[in-house]
């Protein structure tokens, strides 16, 4: 059973992360995720060192299984469909001589390894800044080590199960897809906020007196969001033997459990989820005529809405940037500043406005990835009668129809939440349209540059190439910079930076939009 | 109507898949391409719709070069592929509709045409349902409306008849001889010998990349059959 579990899981993770015989585009990759990693792992170190010198080591523990614990389960529920349900060689595989377990095994192991690679750059630097701030003995090695490798496990199986729950109830339904995605961020939003809400400090719950220092009292927050750190936090901290049993039973128990409660009902999951409901009553009516271009971003249009995790991934940013911007409206200006938790910026908030609405709203950029998106259809793409600008342009107006009006909104109300002089309020509307244009434009470059059409699971382009994330961190780098200069840089007049950068962005999106023209796909 | 010239194509790191191939196919004409697997068949007909790019020879469709005008070439042409991957997301009308509208065929000939197709290929009733749901075969009735729906000059097919029920197949045949009497012409790839030899009025058949006959199926044949020529000509070759 090992054996067979590891050989489908090896198939599976491999073609999941698209390992391809390129060596060029395959060390182009690697290098790009790993110096993602670097960054993570840097990142997560400085959050647990700046924990520790402020006293609340004791912290680090209960944060990390935390915050690792929560971003799996985010992101394994927008994904689990595609990877253990209603996946494409589900036929082939369940007809193959092996148990259905080890199928559910094998396809679960994927995920876990994939989210284990996240766990450890977060946990094991996190795991070194506690080390420096406490000097642990040598019990803590192996209960660190053991808490990583079983923190995937509880976060993983209830993503899954919860988001094969959403399309097992939305697939009824005529419009399941747009449904789903709706049902998908409001069970995200009630996770979050409900743990939150069980986090949260009221007066018949806990005894604040009790509570002697900002770190005790976040250990409390921790441990009501997420169980399991309680635990976690005894075994490492107190060394506390039965408490890091308890929390490994807890955590193998319940993916044991999973594995054999879903295998009695696997088939019949699929089936449902895979079931298509035809009405096959259609009579002929009369049909509207497009130009090309209106055709081609209609389809666009329809592919970006046909899918939740191209709508959940690629959609973040302009829904970052419109709630960001309506809670400006609620919260006033001066929590903005503690809210973006970036030191000086209460001083210079008025300029970097604009730049945080391109940040946000490029972060969406549908362009980096909806040339791979054709799939094997490409071939459909190549021989119509269409030019390859023609078909970069409606991709890059498909990105522009869904980041642009968000844009705008999120302009509005900052431009009503923050008074600006006349130059600062035409920047605020202004600069979020040319670096959103801009942006679409880099992502069409980038994915004409890298694609990937060779899928079998859409997640693959959408989460895990190179030009999905070349995208959405370009897009965040690229609205970034300006933010940076404005707040290291405080005597520079805003409007002036703003002008010079939307300028030149407006410059850069013309001379990349001839150069993308000129280029095959 | 299509007219190959020393057309040779070389994957990277791979032999030649395609060898100096020269093919006419006139107008009228339905012309057979056949030959074993990895012959060469499929490169040489991405080449022709424009899916593949190459860079040894040329081939000019009603008389334009398909590397130099590709849009002009796709605009009297269709194609339609051995595994017909349309697009899922959309309903078999709206993908029909999208197609009408990337070819710019006026509403009224677009819905008679999807009519009349869709009626005879008994699909209509499917066509509100999304691709996603449809079989191979009920996809391949799709693809095959979508490339007669602008009346093509010339029709391109790559193994045509592969998942299609014998109704569909028999509405096929008939509609390419329809479509070749109209004054388009037919090129088209296939491993069944008999359809060949009762459909084709000429046809070529590749070997390793290579043509090794080429000429009208009457002249070729003779007495004898298709099958006996193929066999005759693949065992000579060797």
């Amino acid at each position: 059973m090992k054996s067979k579990c590891f050989l489908l899981f090896k198939v599976q993770f491999f073609n999941q992360v698209n390992v391809k015989s390129k060596a060029k585009s395959q060390v182009m990759v690697m290098v790009s995720m790993g110096i993602l990693g670097v960054i993570l792992a840097i990142y997560s170190y400085m959050i647990g060192y700046g924990l520790g010198s402020m006293g609340m080591a004791e912290v680090i523990p209960s944060y990390a299984l935390a915050i690792t614990s929560i971003v799996t389960l985010f992101f394994t529920a927008i994904k689990a469909n595609g990877v253990l349900f209603a996946y494409k060689d589900y036929d082939i595989l369940m007809a193959l001589p092996v148990k259905t377990s080890t199928v559910i095994a094998s396809r679960f192991l994927t995920m876990y390894v994939l989210n284990l690679i996240f766990t450890a750059l977060v946990m094991v630097p996190m795991g070194i800044s506690y080390i420096v701030w406490q000097g642990p003995g040598f019990l803590f090695y192996p209960v660190w080590i053991a808490g990583l490798l079983a923190a995937p496990l509880v976060p993983t199986t209830i993503a899954t199960l919860l988001g094969a729950l959403i399309i097992l109830f939305t697939s009824r339904f005529k419009y399941a897809n747009i449904l789903t995605t709706v049902v998908s961020l409001a069970a995200m939003i009630a996770v979050v906020l409900g743990s939150f809400s069980l986090g949260g400090v009221s007066d018949e719950s806990i005894d604040i007196s009790a509570i002697k220092s900002v770190g005790e009292f976040m250990l409390v927050q921790i441990n009501r969001i997420y169980p399991l750190a309680s635990l976690f936090h005894k075994a490492v901290v107190k060394l506390d033997m039965v408490s890091f049993l308890i929390y490994l039973v807890i955590s193998a128990g319940w993916y044991y459990l999973f594995v054999k409660v879903l295998s009695l009902r696997y088939k019949k999951m699929n089936t449902g989820l895979m079931t298509y409901h035809t009405r096959s009553d259609y009579k002929m009516t009369s049909l509207s005529a497009g130009s090309p271009l209106k055709a081609l971003w209609k389809k666009e249009m329809k592919r970006f809405f046909s899918s939740t995790p191209y709508i959940l991934n690629m959609g973040m940013g302009i829904i970052l940037a419109v709630v960001f911007s309506i809670a400006c409206l609620f919260v006033g200006r001066d929590q903005i500043g503690t809210i973006l938790n970036m030191p000086g910026i209460q001083d210079v908030i008025g300029g970097v406005l604009p730049f945080v609405v391109s940040m946000l709203g490029c972060m969406s950029c549908t362009t980096s990835v909806s040339l791979s998106l054709e799939g094997k259809s490409i071939g459909i793409l190549k021989s119509l009668p269409v030019s390859p600008e023609l078909v970069y342009k409606s991709k890059i107006l498909m990105n522009l129809t869904l980041i642009l009006p968000a844009m705008l909104i999120s302009s509005a109300c900052l431009a009503i939440c923050f008074p600006q002089s006349l130059p600062g309020v035409v920047l605020i509307f202004v600069t979020p349209l040319v670096y959103g244009t801009f942006t679409s434009i880099f992502g069409m470059f980038v994915n004409i540059k890298m694609p990937n059409y060779e899928w079998t699971n859409e997640i693959s382009v959408i989460k895990q190439s190179m030009s999905s994330m070349a995208g959405i961190f370009g897009g965040m780098i690229n609205g970034g910079i300006p933010i940076i200069i404005l707040v290291v840089f405080k005597n520079l007049d805003p409007v002036v930076v703003g002008a010079i950068f939307t300028a030149a962005e407006a410059v850069l999106s013309v001379l990349l939009f001839g150069y993308l023209k000129k280029l095959r796909f | 109507m299509l007219e190959i010239k020393n057309f040779s194509k070389t994957y990277k790191g791979s032999k030649k898949a395609v060898e100096d191939l020269n093919l006419k196919v006139e107008a009228g004409d339905i012309f057979g391409f056949i030959g074993h697997n990895g012959a060469g068949k499929s490169t040489t007909i991405k080449a022709i719709a424009g899916v593949l790019d190459f860079e040894e020879g040329e081939i000019f469709i009603d008389n334009k070069s398909i590397r130099s005008q590709p849009v002009e070439c796709k605009k009297v042409m269709a194609y339609i592929p051995d595994n017909p991957d349309l697009y899922e997301h959309l309903t078999g009308i709206q993908y029909l509709n999208f197609i009408g509208d990337i070819f710019e065929v006026p509403v009224r000939e677009r819905e008679e045409r999807i009519k009349k197709y869709g009626d005879e290929f008994e699909i209509t009733s499917a066509f509100g349902d999304a691709i996603s749901s449809y079989s191979h075969g009920m996809k391949q009735k799709i693809a095959i409306i979508s490339a007669l729906m602008h009346e093509p000059k010339l029709l391109i097919l790559d193994e045509p008849f592969v998942g299609l029920d014998p109704k569909a197949s028999i509405l096929l045949k008939q509609t390419m001889h329809e479509l070749c009497e109209r004054g388009s012409a037919i090129f088209f790839s296939t491993h069944v010998l008999d359809v060949a030899e009762k459909l084709c009025n000429k046809i070529a058949i590749i070997k390793g990349g290579r043509l090794v006959v080429e000429g009208e199926m009457e002249k070729l044949i003779g007495d004898e059959s298709l099958e006996s020529l193929f066999m005759e000509v693949i065992d000579h070759e060797k």
